[in-house]
């Protein structure tokens, strides 16, 4: 892994712009899971209780930023006797390297899980030339 | 909460310290729950006819869940497979847990276990555990003699 697919994970590069909520809630950092391989990034992440359509991925400039939001869930006609109970959202951003083709990100949620491929762009790939013969 | 004011009328007093109570309680809740994925955040809900319980269990093979119920007590438990790392894939970052799990709670009376119910939908597991007949309030007609 060279210098620059490194900055694509970069632990010290989470938490860019510093926007605080004025909904006086309590954002969560997100935890993740991040994977390297040949042509891609992959990264993983928990977000139980969360519709596809409450959960934001943007890349603004360099920054990938990965918002989403757990409604409630209060059951009508009980009342609520131990745990949390109110609305849960977290966030978290990574700078991208220049490796990566931005793009070509895509995201899927399945089972209350967030997966990220981040391909990388097929300048950085590995390319065989073949030699003509003249 | 910087942005909150200083003075607090004493019935407010109350309340302020109940609202910071549970954002607390939400922070431990939820803070680490990745870090302790034997330990998954559960809320209960309860009403006359029962509880209802969820637990967060995100990427967890519904199969792989176990409910059970014990007079009062409620278990669950199951357990979640780590991310494979495949031919050619290597994990740069592993915050997420993995493992198994297993929570008990004691509930304020003893559930019906033949009708207890369990979905897991978005990783979130719902428990429907309705209250055992002797514990359900009845009322008792007074007779006149």
């Amino acid at each position: 892994m060279n210098e620059t697919n490194s900055q694509a994970a970069n632990p010290q590069a989470t938490e860019s712009p510093r926007t605080e909520s004025a909904r006086g809630r309590v954002v969560h950092v997100l935890r993740v899971d991040v994977a390297e391989s040949k042509d891609s990034f992959l990264v993983v992440a928990d977000l139980p209780g969360v519709a596809q359509e409450n959960v934001e991925v943007t890349v603004e400039k360099n920054v990938l930023t990965i918002s989403a939001r757990a409604d409630a869930r209060v059951p009508e006609g009980f009342a609520h006797r131990f745990g949390a109970e109110s609305p849960i959202e977290w966030r978290r951003s990574f700078t991208l390297g220049d490796a990566i083709d931005r793009e070509a990100i895509a995201a899927t949620m399945k089972n209350g899980i967030l997966r990220l491929t981040l391909p990388k762009a097929s300048r950085v790939l590995p390319r065989k030339i073949s030699v003509q013969a003249a | 909460m910087t942005t909150r004011t200083n003075v607090l009328r004493p019935r407010d007093l109350f309340r302020e310290i109940e609202r910071m109570q549970a954002e607390f309680a939400s922070v431990f809740a939820h803070g680490n729950d990745s870090y302790a994925p034997g330990h998954p955040p559960v809320s209960v809900w309860t009403n006359d006819e029962g509880a209802l319980l969820s637990a967060e269990v995100p990427g967890v093979d519904p199969e792989k869940i176990e409910v059970s119920v014990v007079g009062d007590t409620v278990t669950i438990s199951g357990s979640r497979a780590p991310e494979q790392a495949t031919e050619g894939v290597e994990f740069l970052r592993r915050e997420r847990g993995q493992g198994g799990f297993q929570r008990s709670l004691h509930l304020p009376f003893k559930v019906d276990a033949e009708h207890v119910e369990a979905r897991c939908k978005d990783g979130i597991l719902r428990v429907t555990l309705p209250k055992a007949q002797e514990a359900r309030a009845r009322k008792i007609e007074v007779l006149a003699h």
